[in-house]
């Protein structure tokens, strides 16, 4: 039998494509968006990877400074390491952050890095290979080997001179040198390699950014792991698979945004194979009666149901891999500037469809599908053969008992219960549920669960008879079972849209204030080639130079300074920014968010306390008045020194963590090297009373030259808002493919109502509708389900903004946003839900209303 | 007596898959006037589904004229056919064709709902509230206590019957039933006949009645059969007005 079903397959798709298309299509566009974020995060993922991993081969262990800056790990850890029982090999390695390579003709940026080629451990992808031109001698002399595109695109080989330097374009080059070797590599992304020595030299600065570490054989990695730490003070050892979970938590909730994204496409594409097999199913009820009849069994008959699921959901799925590729691809530049801008990774330079990703969401995509299918299956599978086989009832699903009328509205109330209750007390488990995230789900679910119910109390009413379009809203009304379907598959998405549209407004007007709260300062400069905003966590952070820094106190306009250094530490495992400004200034307070009493705070911080970012706070619990222990800070020689938290300040650019305190002081607990000035990293300039700004910064800028940046306030502001646009355009596309894949299901679901009614259309017809009668007829039945995803889906994704402005954003960001409802953006996509609704039913009531009589000769 | 219908030479072609074209009906011509009866018999598949679709306006002649009340169909837009279709013609079906979502009242008046028309004659052609013609003929068909049913919990007996006062709603001058009871057993085939050519003797309205019946098809005044496309009087029955 399941042969004989299966051989049939092909004509039934024949003899209604678009009823076999359709879900197909709804189930690639579901996959689509699972794949488009698979393989996005997957890059994301890698650009890190070849951050962290271009120079290690199979460390076990990793051993970096408490600071971590470029060198934080000193020369003198190197032999201490190797002398350490247990240790196998150890490589020092170093990061040449901005490398640039040039002839007389042209130049590249290459990622760089110093290695110890004695030691041997550098990674497949940086090395030289077997073959390969290279001359040891003229590297350990200082030459650099280069990948073969990097030394093509100059057009140089071995022994050809060459120039280096770090920086921008605008920078000096630094030294001559030789190219001391070319090594193949599979794309641009391969690493020049430079001896470490050299690379120290290069970059001005002793130490090294990290020492890898493989253990011998026969050694246990924790003992060898307890031994440096006990051995070597003022260093972190750790395992160097948690390195690289660091770095994927730095954009871990950016990643998961993605994916409960695409999951929502995947929900709706669910309710979309309900739909649709509930269709065909309706249409091969005599048939299945047929083969019960005939003595197939239930198992048997839902395996074989459940079969072409299955056949359908891998068309679909096998469709969705170029529909994920392309959308991937489109949204590569978006992702990739996005992770540039707040996490500070290279750019992706490419996707790779690999296969792992497309095994995953071809199997989220079958899964879903068959979850979608299943109670419909199993529902007309367990059915009497008698009762299929009835004629004049058998298309009729049979009155479901009281129980099953009730359990989804009860259910979805619950499950949207759930939610209220997480927004009302954000204390409660409901709350902290999956981060928030469960109590969302939940909503999404919950209110997907309601249509069905409201169908049910509309079909009470009696009346509505007087025109055409009323005839298809009752007819719509009291067909729970039909309308029910598409209709939820439509709240979800409407839901999700208005969720997500006012988390994005309501984030972005508080971003907005917040940077004219705290963007107090009139102009801020910052070193060229760094790494930007004054807030955000560097992996190197370049300091500014004493010229630039006299230039600025010198101009005439400028009142006051406020100059910054920033390093980076760990706290309870995670990196945190550590800011020093400077307190006493009279505008200490314009340039923070407090959150609670900010008198009390600035007070605080003036006479020596910290203040502790939001995000900072949340993740570790602290409070104003209690204190907290910087790792690696010393104060009169005595590490440990606890600090008291005078505020907890707002702080939208950087959700890893922040702490401030006066300048003054954080460079008493973390003094720079000795005979070195502490480094400045920024300076806020507030100018005289009537300064012209512009006129200000073209002035900076030409005193500064190429070699600091100069913005005013309001260009920084600008900036910012552009960057946060950037980073949430990438949810557009993903929500467009949530209503699409609405839309696509709304007009199956009226294209199978009017082959599955023909009779009923053709006897309207019969009766004396005229086309347009019976066209407008379909269209009142698109009314009802877009009108309820508005009530609904509007209703759910109220609350759903709630949840994730109120639960989801300070669980999980560590973010506390003001609400806003952006009314313009909220209108216009309710309009393109009722736009997208009708174009849906346009074409079904186009073919309602060219249908001819014989559909007479069957039965309703 | 002007005729209700006028069927001129109608032929119905259908095409066929590999090309050819099949001759269901050929050059059918029928005539009928107010209050007559007309019964057409024919075995399955012999066009009386197709004539009878065609008299109605909602299948189109491949050749031929079809006149109701002296007004030619080709000549109309598919909204004056529609509209004329809805207020001159009723319609009784074999599968009864009930919205099984509506109540049997709503059923009945569904005819009045899509012509936008709150009066219709009652059986003395008096214009009167359509809603209450509709109890009328609920009573008339015995089902006044099952009006607020909905059509899905019906017996087909019922269903028929509520089919029939629906056809009769809006006091058609043409009743055209394909096989009304086809669907029904021996004692709810007499019950339906009865009434069928009770409420049509008592509103005056010409019949046309396909069926495969003997009985019902005798009970006509004017008995035709359907062969090859052609029709012709049927048996001993008074001599069909075939043109």
């Amino acid at each position: 039998m399941i042969r004989l079903l299966l051989r049939a397959a092909p004509a039934r798709f024949r003899a209604a494509p678009a009823l076999g298309a359709l879900p197909v299509v709804a189930i690639a566009l579901g996959a689509g968006a699972v794949l488009s974020v698979q393989l996005l995060n997957r890059a994301a993922l890698e650009t890190l990877d070849a951050g962290l991993e271009v120079v290690s081969g199979s460390a076990d262990l990793v051993v970096t400074g408490v600071l971590e800056e470029p060198g934080s790990v000193p020369d003198d850890a190197w032999p201490a390491v190797l002398a350490t029982p247990g240790v196998g090999r150890a490589s020092p390695v170093l990061r040449l952050a901005g490398l640039r390579v040039g002839t007389r003709d042209s130049a590249a940026s290459v990622p760089g890095w110093g290695v110890d080629l004695v030691s041997g451990s550098f990674g497949a992808a940086a090395s030289p290979g077997d073959g390969a031109g290279f001359s040891p001698g003229s590297f350990f002399a200082g030459g650099i080997a280069l990948p073969r595109p990097v030394a093509d695109g100059l057009g140089v080989g071995i022994g050809d001179p060459v120039r280096v330097g770090l920086g921008t374009p605008d920078e000096p080059w630094r030294r001559a040198t030789r190219v001391a070797g070319v090594f193949p590599a599979e794309d641009d992304g391969a690493s020049a390699l430079l001896d470490l020595a050299h690379a120290q030299a290069l970059r001005g600065k002793a130490g090294f950014d990290r020492i890898e570490v493989s253990v011998a054989a026969g050694s246990d990695v924790q003992t060898v792991r307890r031994a440096l730490s006990a051995r070597i003070p003022g260093v972190r050892v750790e395992e160097s698979g948690a390195l690289r979970a660091e770095g994927a938590d730095l954009f871990a909730a950016f990643r998961l945004n993605l994916l409960a994204l695409s999951a929502v496409s995947l929900l709706v594409a669910a309710f979309l194979v309900y739909a649709s097999v509930r269709a065909a199913l309706a249409a091969r009820r005599q048939e299945i009666g047929l083969y019960r009849a005939l003595g197939a069994a239930v198992p048997r008959v839902r395996a074989v149901l459940l079969g072409e699921v299955f056949l359908m959901a891998l068309a679909g799925a096998a469709l969705g891999i170029p529909v994920g590729a392309l959308a991937a691809g489109a949204s590569l530049d978006r992702v990739s500037a996005t992770i540039t801008n707040l996490y500070l990774l290279e750019r992706i330079e490419g996707l790779t469809l690999d296969p792992q990703s497309v095994f995953v969401a071809g199997l989220v995509a079958v899964v879903a599908a068959l979850l979608g299918a299943a109670p419909q299956v199993f529902a007309e599978a367990s059915r009497a053969p008698v009762a299929l086989l009835a004629p004049g009832r058998a298309s009729r699903s049979p009155a479901r008992r009281r129980f099953w009328r009730l359990w989804p509205p009860v259910t979805g109330v619950a499950l949207i219960g759930v939610a209220g209750w997480a927004v009302l007390d954000p204390g409660s488990w409901a709350a902290r549920w999956g981060s928030g995230f469960g109590a969302a789900g939940a909503l999404l679910v919950g209110a997907a669960l309601l249509p069905d119910a409201v169908i049910r109390l509309g079909g009470r009413f009696r009346g509505g008879q007087g025109s055409a379009v009323g005839r298809g809203v009752m007819a719509a009304l009291r067909e729970p079972a039909s309308t029910g379907p598409p209709a939820a598959a439509l709240v979800v998405a409407v839901a999700m849209l208005v969720g997500v549209s006012a988390l994005i407004g309501s984030f972005r007007t508080t971003l907005d204030a917040w940077l004219g709260e705290t963007l107090a300062a009139d102009i801020y400069v910052s070193r060229a080639g760094g790494s930007g905003g004054a807030r955000r966590i560097a992996t190197e952070r370049r300091a500014l130079s004493p010229e630039v820094l006299a230039a600025s106190a010198a101009d005439p306009d400028v009142r006051v300074r406020d100059l910054l250094r920033a390093l980076r530490i760990r706290l309870a495992g995670r990196p945190v920014s550590v800011l020093g400004v400077d307190a006493a200034l009279p505008d200490a307070g314009d340039r923070f968010s407090i959150l609670g009493d900010g008198n009390a705070a600035i007070a605080g911080f003036r006479g020596g306390d910290v203040l502790v970012s939001e995000p900072l706070a949340r993740r570790l619990e602290l409070e104003p008045g209690e204190t907290v222990v910087l790792p690696g800070a010393v104060a009169e020689g005595v590490p440990g020194r606890p600090l008291r938290i005078a505020g907890v300040y707002r702080d939208y650019g950087n959700e890893q963590g922040a702490l401030f305190m006066d300048r003054g002081l954080l460079n008493r607990l973390y003094p720079p090297e000795p005979g070195t000035e502490a480094p400045v990293h920024g300076a806020a300039l507030y100018l005289r009373e009537g300064a012209d700004r512009a006129a200000v910064v073209t002035r900076l800028e030409r005193t500064f030259g190429p070699g600091a940046n100069v913005i005013d306030n309001a260009t920084l502001r600008s900036r910012a808002l552009r960057v946060f646009d950037q980073t949430m355009a990438v949810t557009g596309l993903l929500r467009a493919f949530a209503l699409l894949i609405a839309a696509l299901g709304m007009g199956l679901f009226l294209w199978t109502l009017v082959r599955e009614r023909a009779p009923e259309v053709a006897l309207h017809r019969a009766l004396g509708a005229s086309r347009g009668q019976v066209a407008r007829g379909f269209l009142g039945r698109a009314l009802v389900i877009v009108g309820l995803s508005l009530l609904i889906g509007g209703g759910a994704g109220a609350l759903l903004t709630l949840v994730l402005v109120g639960v989801v954003n300070p669980g999980w960001f560590g973010w506390t946003l003001d609400l806003h409802w952006p009314a313009g953006v909220l209108v216009t996509q309710a309009a393109a839900v009722v736009l997208a609704g009708l174009v849906a039913a346009v074409l079904p009531a186009r073919l309602a209303s060219r249908m001819d009589a014989t559909a007479l000769r069957q039965e309703i | 007596m002007n005729p209700v219908l006028e069927l001129e030479r109608i032929v119905r072609r259908y095409p066929q898959a590999d090309g050819s074209e099949l001759t269901v009906l050929d050059s059918v011509s029928l005539g009928i006037g107010a209050g007559e009866t007309v019964s057409v018999a024919g075995r399955s598949g012999s066009g009386k589904s197709t004539l009878l679709h065609i008299a109605a306006g909602i299948e189109t002649p491949s050749r031929g004229t079809v006149r109701l009340g002296g007004q030619d169909l080709a000549g109309l837009p598919d909204s004056e056919r529609s509209r004329l279709r809805g207020r001159f013609v009723g319609l009784v079906f074999q599968f009864f064709h009930l919205v099984p979502y509506l109540t049997v009242r709503e059923n009945v008046l569904l005819p009045a709902r899509i012509a936008g028309i709150r009066e219709a004659p009652d059986i003395e052609g008096v214009p009167r509230d359509v809603g209450l013609v509709a109890d009328g003929l609920l009573a008339a068909v015995g089902l006044e206590r099952r009006t607020g049913e909905t059509a899905r919990r019906l017996s087909g007996g019922e269903m028929q019957r509520t089919a029939l006062a629906r056809a009769l709603l809006l006091g058609p001058a043409l009743l055209l039933a394909d096989e009304p009871t086809g669907n029904l057993d021996a004692r709810g085939t007499q019950a339906v006949a009865d009434l069928l050519f009770r409420l049509v003797r008592e509103r005056g309205a010409a019949l046309v009645l396909a069926t495969h019946d003997p009985e019902l098809a005798a009970r006509a005044a004017t008995r035709l059969r359907l062969r090859g496309g052609r029709l012709s009087a049927d048996g001993a029955a008074e001599p069909a007005r075939v043109p």
